[in-house]
């Protein structure tokens, strides 16, 4: 299948801040036999699939989408890429985009499915219908992989890498590392390019990894795949039990009043390179990312394109 | 030896264009066995060796760089890399939206250890920097710069006919318009603009890739953009005109012929061919990491390593 990406919703800074989210996707996408089309430039008729990442503050561009499928109908196949949780107020209620989430209700209902990174299939399907809706889950993917890894502690310069923007929340995490000394890059994911990203993230110790909020209720596939496809070690917040938990495995996973002195005892006790390389490998071993977008193909829309196809 | 380029005096939207440039560079040197820095968050003492791509609007900046060469002398390593033309049109050096920029490369040469520069003009930088000072940086290939997924090399799957490299300007404009006038399908590269992995895409989905100056007034065309599509087997079709190292992997012509020349490179089919030709010949003739070794032997790098 033609897997066509439609970005056009979002700023120069949104788009900046989806790579670690797209590109995973992309790769395994394409090892999975497909075709990816990653920064589409209009829509596709059938047999192309057309997706579109969330993020529709803009009302008339909503109108239009739905008016395009519903004069196209079956001629257009149209889905949806949900990245945040519904219930997250911080993103979702944020006041610069009011109408964000009342424009995703618009959409579920008119697309054809909606792949979600979050466990929130559920929620999803009881808005735009059953069968319409699969968690897709991050897993290696061997384009993915940084290529050149180091694995000679002398080369990790950095301490820490606080994967992901400054927060109240996050602050005092780096605050206090820096009390004990210890240096920590905060990444800005909508200002610094992807080149830049993989320069700091393989030239660090570990990489944080801290919820935004404390209204966030999921830990964050895409700051934790990409740490371990640099194979840094990761340092993750617990949030609990939920069905993406399962990537702690391969993190140093505790509560948020614990991730200083686990950060400081990782970084004295010399076991970084071998910590992030070993949780690589695991990963790498536990985990596809072929697989897990062949297992969010299992929806009837993709069966009904694939016997059509044939 | 370790090379640490410091790229905080770049805007954000400059660092997203300055990495088709720099990416080659790093992967040169470790190919050599250096190891790279690429973003900097410090400057470094000897032995390692600060690199600076030149673009210093800032006074205070390079009044900051200066006082910490003074002051440190062979104990902070300084060079620079210079990407674009010190008298060429826009954009340049000379941007009038950046007047002081090249004001302060004139102030930071003389005080540099070495100069690297990807354009013709070693001689013009040593005028101002001092003699065995500058070296030229040709790109060449470099294995790094391959990326992850593999070449599309079923013409159907190449769906964007043109991918115009480098930023919207007036004069590439007129160019994309008559193109658009011929119903070929421009997408503008606005590095600025898109992310790597968009840009990335876009390239490899693509027939073929316009090389242009950003102005009739330029006097180099930008390798850049050429040696990435290289590297991603995409046809090159580029604008006659000086520092021209990369015609012969390319097809060119002035700009009154390109409108024609794409045209017909596009309707002529043979664009994955053309592709993978100038890829398997440049792959075999040059080398990023041979250009690198070069550049190394100035007095102040041998001097270091």
């Amino acid at each position: 299948m033609i897997f066509n990406f439609y970005l056009g919703n979002h700023d120069s800074s949104g788009l900046r801040g989806m790579a670690d989210l797209l590109v995973p996707i992309f790769n395994g996408l394409e090892e999975a036999g497909h075709n990816v089309m990653g920064y589409g430039l209009g829509f596709r008729p059938v047999p192309a699939v057309n997706v579109v990442v969330e993020f529709f503050p803009d009302d008339a561009f909503v109108a239009s989408l739905l008016q395009l499928k519903a004069s196209s109908g079956d001629r257009l196949i149209l889905g949806l890429l949900c990245t945040e949780d519904l219930e997250d107020a911080l993103v979702m209620q944020d006041p610069a985009n009011p109408r964000r989430l009342a424009n995703l209700m618009r959409l579920l209902k008119a697309v054809d499915f909606v792949w979600t990174l979050l466990p929130q299939v559920e929620a999803l399907e009881s808005i735009c219908g059953p069968g319409k809706a699969a968690l897709l889950e991050y897993g290696f993917s061997p384009r993915y992989l940084h290529p050149r890894l180091r694995t000679k502690p002398q080369s990790r310069t950095l301490d820490a890498v606080m994967y992901g923007n400054t927060s109240p929340y996050r602050q005092p995490i780096v605050d206090a590392l820096a009390a004990r000394s210890l240096s920590t890059f905060v990444t800005a994911r909508d200002v610094l390019p992807m080149f830049v990203t993989a320069d700091v993230l393989s030239r660090a110790k570990l990489v944080l990894d801290v919820r935004r909020g404390p209204g966030v209720r999921f830990p964050s596939p895409t700051r934790i795949v990409r740490a371990l496809h640099v194979g840094v070690a990761v340092v993750a917040e617990d949030l609990g039990p939920s069905p993406i938990a399962s990537l702690y495995r391969y993190t140093l996973a505790c509560p948020y009043d614990q991730l200083v002195e686990r950060s400081e005892q990782l970084v004295r006790s010399g076991l970084f390179v071998d910590l992030g390389l070993a949780a690589l490998e695991k990963f790498r071993a536990e985990t596809s990312m072929a697989r897990n977008v062949a297992a969010a193909l299992r929806l009837p829309v993709f069966e009904r394109l694939a016997r059509r196809a044939v | 030896m370790i090379f640490s380029f410091y790229l905080a005096h770049h805007s954000k939207n400059a660092l997203n264009v300055i990495g088709d440039g720099l990416e080659p560079v790093y992967r040169g040197l470790e190919a050599l066995g250096h190891d790279v820095v690429g973003f900097a968050t410090s400057l470094l003492p000897a032995p390692a060796v600060n690199v600076f791509p030149e673009f210093f609007e800032d006074d205070g900046f390079v009044n900051s760089l200066l006082a910490a060469k003074r002051a440190q002398g062979a104990q902070f390593p300084l060079g620079l890399l210079c990407t674009e033309d010190l008298d060429g049109g826009t954009p340049a050096v000379s941007d009038t939206d950046h007047q002081r920029r090249r004001a302060n490369l004139r102030r930071l040469l003389p005080a540099a250890d070495f100069v690297w520069t990807t354009l013709p003009l070693v001689d013009e930088l040593e005028g101002l920097g001092g003699a065995g000072k500058a070296a030229r940086l040709d790109y060449g290939w470099a294995e790094g710069c391959v990326p992850a997924a593999p070449p599309i090399t079923q013409p159907s799957l190449r769906d964007m006919d043109v991918y115009f490299y480098g930023s919207d300007t007036p004069y590439r404009n007129t160019v994309a318009d008559a193109l658009r006038a011929r119903g070929l399908a421009v997408f503008l590269g606005r590095q600025e603009f898109f992310p790597s992995y968009a840009a990335d895409d876009v390239c490899r989905r693509s027939k073929l890739v316009l090389a242009m100056r950003a102005d009739a007034a330029d006097r180099f065309l930008p390798p850049a953009g050429i040696v990435k599509a290289l590297h991603f087997v995409t046809a090159v079709v580029a604008e006659r005109a000086g520092g021209g190292a990369f015609y012969g992997y390319t097809q060119a012509t002035d700009a009154a012929g390109l409108a024609q020349l794409v045209t017909d490179t596009v309707r002529g089919g043979r664009f994955v061919e053309l592709g993978l030709d100038a890829q398997a010949r440049f792959r075999a003739a040059t080398s990023m990491r041979d250009t690198l070794a070069r550049a190394l032997v100035l007095p102040a790098l041998k001097a270091l390593a």
